[in-house]
């Protein structure tokens, strides 16, 4: 199959991302609408339901070097949550499966579906978090 | 095969009470030494190959378009050892041998006497002898004899139809840019080839379900016409294409009227252009066409003659049909999706307002752009913050909703759901959704994903006579740098 | 990974006979990605300017379109702030007929023929339908800043 380069992947996955993703409980679009180079992103979670991030929204940055997808974005959470994944000092995501064993076919979406997930995991659900609108 | 279009009854059902059109439908193998169906290493194996099987199977049988063939990736008609050695590959991949005897089992059997008489179009060709079975070059007729002396295909007319004399002419499709044998397709509103593998390809767009255009003209309800090897009119786009090949035929023995007429029309000077010489380089498929013979006028998509694409979709208008409820259902509505973060932002754009916090300020511009980027068409036309919600853009909207509704009809399909039912059910859904959300609408009701469409500036740029000299209209048959010139919408 | 024959001779042909301001290299570790540079037309805006564009054949090619946009910043109402183009013959018009040379040229073409009539959400569109001249200054401005090797 060809192998899309990464322009064109990312110009693929900000139309995706226009259209809007399945239910809407998670989004992204570019940082800066007038970067050639689509690096800079930005990322929504809204928190899954019967859990302690219920209602509350998350803001995220995902930066997409020249190497992706080849390699894994850089993604950190500028609303403070505390999650296993999560450095609570900077608010990168540090571990998370998706990342760590990367593939090409990987996406944006695929990682905040993986954090929204990682939310809603048993473990996680009750975990105490931080105020609400607080921010790393 | 019940499927079949009524047009294509007349001519042969009926004519023929054995082969293809009997009872039981057993289809042969091959038909005119090619293949029913794609080969396994076919330029489209990756690709969905949703057109209907046994339609095209039985068009095939019925000589009404041409075989699946093996396209060669190079092929020089003047290297005839080449030629040679690329029949005889053709002919082992088509399971022939040179000890394999004609009978009733063979593949020649797909030639019965009963194909000639349930094939009107081939009238003349019984008297017309093959050119190039008489006239071989050495090299070839050398190799001829060698090797398949006892394994002649024969037509009804006695024409010998060998890999060798189909592949002597070949010439190459304008789209996959392989080399078939001459006895290829040609569009029937300008006349152009095009190999049936291109051909099945071609279908209703999906986001218009217009009928396919020509890929050459841009006529609307693309179709075929074929002509097999032996047809009078086989022979004379040969003799078109190679006037020198077949001079000689014509002040010998050329029998057929109809091709001697043409041939004694035919200029003296050879080297006119024929469309294998042209290696197309910058042409848009237009192959020039030898000045002394006029090209074959249009003929209609629904003559008796033409193959269309929807003929290879019978089921097109089901489709259609599926369509076109899942997009009244869409308009009913915002999508969802949009809703849902339009949602989303209010309540990010309350944690801003309820915060005075500066450390919100990264947060919040990061979710304004986000808001532009997830809405607005044009991604940073304005990088306002909250108060610049974009407006809604006229051009691509009806496209992506169809987008939408195609993707869904695919995930339905993949879940070998029963459609109408959940197509149903999604309306209705949709439908208190639209209400539950009509608050939200306004913030919604945005999104458009390009800048203005341009139609193709080619014209005009002609006209401004800048690129001019680059830029021709689509059938400037001379033009080495023709571009196509859709018509403006 | 075998590319298509008709990818590989576009690509022979396309080298051995470049059309005239027009240049497409292909990727050496994907020959289906093109660097390219169309020079801007003569009296046109753009004249004088090397633009860079980059081109990618996607799977479906030739029943789909290639993917073409902008590298280089450029001030025209069909072309977004990413690069993107807004032609016809890349979106609902394409045909498999047409190649990479013949898109390039159309895109060459659209260099001279600006288009800001059609249905438009965009500043530049506007400006060239509000000020014609002064939005072609601009035009030239960038073409000046951006597009000069």
């Amino acid at each position: 199959m060809a192998k899309v380069p990464r322009n064109f992947r990312l110009l693929e996955e900000l139309e995706k991302g226009e259209k809007g993703i399945g239910d809407g409980t998670i989004s992204y679009g570019l940082a800066d609408g007038d970067d050639l180079m689509m690096s800079n992103w930005n990322g929504t979670i809204i928190g899954p339901g019967h859990t302690v991030h219920e209602n509350r929204i998350y803001s995220l940055k995902i930066t997409c070097g020249n190497d992706y997808p080849d390699r894994a974005p850089t993604v950190s959470f500028l609303s403070k949550v505390n999650l296993p994944a999560v450095n609570q000092k900077t608010g990168k995501v540090e571990r998370l499966a998706c990342l760590d064993s990367w593939k090409r076919s990987y996406t944006i979406e695929t990682v905040l579906a993986e954090l929204r997930r990682e939310m809603a995991n048993p473990s996680n659900k009750k975990l105490s978090q931080p105020a609400e609108g607080t921010f790393f | 095969m019940g499927n079949s279009p009524a047009k294509h009854s007349p001519e042969h059902h009926g004519s023929s009470g054995s082969g293809a059109s009997s009872s039981a439908p057993k289809l042969p193998q091959t038909v005119d030494l090619g293949n029913l169906v794609p080969s396994p290493d076919s330029v489209y194996k990756n690709t969905p190959q949703d057109w209907d099987h046994d339609v095209v199977g039985k068009l095939i049988t019925e000589h009404r378009m041409a075989p699946f063939y093996v396209g060669l990736a190079d092929f020089d008609e003047n290297d005839y050892e080449a030629a040679a050695a690329v029949a005889s590959s053709v002919r082992a991949k088509s399971g022939l041998t040179t000890t394999d005897s004609p009978s009733a089992g063979s593949p020649a059997a797909s030639l019965s006497p009963s194909d000639a008489a349930s094939e009107p179009r081939r009238i003349g060709a019984e008297r017309t002898p093959s050119f190039s079975s008489q006239h071989p070059p050495p090299t070839l007729r050398a190799k001829r004899s060698q090797s398949m002396p006892s394994h002649l295909h024969r037509n009804q007319s006695g024409t010998q139809i060998t890999p060798e004399n189909l592949y002597r002419y070949a010439l190459e499709c304008p789209i996959c840019f392989l080399y078939y044998p001459a006895n290829i397709n040609y569009s029937r509103c300008c006349d152009q080839p095009i190999c049936t593998e291109c051909f099945v390809q071609i279908k209703r767009s999906d986001a218009t379900l217009e009928p396919a255009s020509c890929p050459f003209c841009v006529e609307t309800n693309f179709g075929i016409v074929y002509h097999a090897p032996g047809s009078a009119e086989y022979q004379m786009k040969l003799i078109q294409a190679h006037p020198e090949a077949f001079s000689s035929v014509s002040e010998n023995n050329l029998a057929s009227p109809v091709a001697a007429q043409l041939s004694a029309s035919l200029p003296n000077e050879s080297g006119l252009p024929s469309p294998s010489s042209d290696d197309g380089s910058g042409s848009l498929a237009v192959p020039p066409q030898p000045a002394p013979f006029k090209r074959r006028q249009s003929v209609s998509h629904q003559s008796a003659l033409v193959v269309t694409s929807d003929d290879l979709r019978p089921n097109w208008l089901r489709k259609q049909q599926q369509l076109a409820a899942i997009r009244a259902a869409n308009q009913r509505r915002n999508t969802l999706p949009i809703n849902a973060h339009a949602a989303a932002v209010r309540r990010t754009r309350q944690l801003y307002l309820e915060s005075d916090s500066r450390d919100l300020a990264g947060a919040a511009s990061a979710a304004a752009a986000l808001v532009e980027g997830m809405s607005q068409s044009h991604p940073g036309g304005g990088r306002h913050m909250f108060g610049g919600l974009p407006r809604a853009g006229r051009g691509s909207r009806a496209p992506r909703q169809v987008d939408v509704g195609s993707n869904y009809l695919e995930a339905m399909r993949n879940m070998g759901a029963d459609l109408e039912e959940l197509m149903m059910m999604e309306a209705i859904r949709r439908s208190l959704q639209a209400e539950a959300n009509s608050e939200a609408a306004d913030s919604a009701a945005t999104a458009s994903s390009s800048p203005p469409p341009a139609t193709t500036p080619v014209a005009t740029a002609a006209r401004a006579e800048e690129p001019a000299s680059t830029v021709q209209p689509p059938s400037a048959p001379s033009s080495s740098e023709s571009v196509h010139v859709p018509p403006t919408s | 990974m075998a590319l298509p024959k008709r990818i590989i001779k576009e690509t022979e042909r396309l080298m051995a006979e470049p059309a005239p301001g027009i240049q497409a290299i292909p990727h050496d570790d994907n020959l289906r990605y093109f660097d390219v540079i169309i020079s801007g037309p003569a009296q046109s805006p753009f004249e004088g300017g090397d633009f860079k564009l980059e081109l990618f054949l996607p799977e479906e090619y030739p029943m789909a379109p290639p993917k073409v946009r902008f590298l280089t910043k450029i001030y025209h109402p069909n072309i977004d702030k990413l690069g993107r183009i807004c032609l016809d013959i890349l979106k609902d018009k394409w045909s498999p007929a047409l190649q990479i040379r013949t898109v390039l040229l159309s895109i060459q073409a659209l260099l001279s023929a600006p288009n800001p009539d059609d249905p438009l959400a965009n500043d530049v569109a506007q400006h060239w339908k509000e000020n014609e001249q002064d939005a072609i200054k601009t035009a030239r401005q960038w073409t000046a800043q951006y597009a000069h090797a």
